[in-house]
């Protein structure tokens, strides 16, 4: 059996989670291999010193802070609510946010001026004159629309 | 001896009765204050994320989807709190890289003496990711599922990070068990 898998087994054992038919496979494993005993006694010796641990006493001042919420405070937050918005990104990054989305609209609404406006049509009504080359007559073309018509 | 559930006591925050805010804050605030702790490595930084989980506790007391979970709801919160603070930490590094440590070889471990405090210290060189499960499984003795349900993780997911985690730490406490 893979160490690894059953050192994860061990893991979950000691938190209780682990399914039944795994714990038959994890202590027949344990029965053979050292270094999963070995792993075992130190985990075991690690959720000691965890549970010896005594918990931080919560600051006096941080007792004051909150005890003295008032729905004002609350009103005040609401107010402001950007006032946040630094401790999530940077400055600088939300600078670059605005100058890009400011380029960004430039950019886009230009391109829209450019290809949203209709085609204009020029309609000439005087048309073309033909010219004889060569005993060819050429007919002049041209791009405008109605030219030679 | 009279018993007042989490509920009421949120029925009565909504009443705009302070005394229930303030027992629900006796209630909580060690285990909230000792997660941000355990999570930031910083005394101020942890008062300001308690701060901020309690204020939202009594500005959203009149929204709260499952006033039964309410542990569950403030570290949910807390964490949202830390890893906001965390994201500004560019030590922490990403998940893809699979290391659990921040630092190869903390400075700290050599000048660490106890044992209790040189799993302290080991526990603040883990990354973010591997270290909230162990908080939140070691020392607020939270199951896979609560853990998963705080975190947005899956429950094996969860499993495999606190493997992780365990078998990183026994790595290197190794010697001092022997």
């Amino acid at each position: 059996m893979n160490c690894t898998l059953i050192q994860e087994y061990i893991s979950q054992w000691t938190d209780s989670e682990l399914h039944p038919s795994g714990e038959a496979v994890l202590f027949a494993h344990l029965s053979t291999c050292e270094s999963c005993r070995t792993f075992f006694r130190n985990l075991f010796t690690l959720k000691q010193e965890f549970s010896s641990e005594h918990p931080p006493k919560v600051p006096t001042t941080l007792d004051q802070r909150i005890l003295a919420i008032r729905p004002s405070t609350i009103a005040q937050k609401q107010k402001f609510p950007w006032s946040r918005l630094g401790q999530t990104y940077s400055f600088r990054a939300i600078g670059l946010a605005v100058v890009f989305s400011i380029l960004f609209t430039f950019v886009a609404s230009s391109f829209w001026y450019r290809y949203s406006q209709p085609q204009q049509t020029i309609v000439c009504l005087t048309p073309l004159p033909e010219v004889e080359v060569n005993g060819y007559v050429v007919v002049a073309q041209s791009h405008m629309k109605g030219l030679n018509q | 001896m009279l018993v007042i559930t989490d509920a009421e006591l949120l029925e009565q925050m909504q009443a705009n009765d302070r005394q229930a805010f303030a027992i629900l804050y006796e209630k909580y605030k060690t285990n909230i204050y000792r997660y941000c702790l355990r999570m930031l490595a910083d005394g101020t930084s942890a008062e300001d994320a308690t701060h901020e989980t309690f204020l939202k506790l009594f500005s959203h007391a009149r929204t709260l989807q499952n006033p039964h979970a309410l542990l569950a709801w403030l570290l949910s919160t807390a964490r949202n709190e830390v890893m906001m603070m965390l994201r500004k930490d560019k030590r922490n590094g990403t998940m893809a890289d699979n290391d659990v440590w921040m630092e190869q070889t903390p400075h700290d471990l050599i000048v660490a003496s106890e044992t209790t405090q040189l799993v302290q210290t080991l526990i603040r060189q883990l990354k973010s990711e591997y270290r909230e499960v162990l908080v939140l499984r070691e020392y607020e003795h939270l199951s896979y599922y609560e853990i998963a349900l705080i975190t947005g993780d899956t429950e094996s997911s969860v499993k495999s990070r606190l493997f992780k985690a365990r078998k990183a730490l026994t790595e290197k406490l190794k010697s001092y068990y022997t």
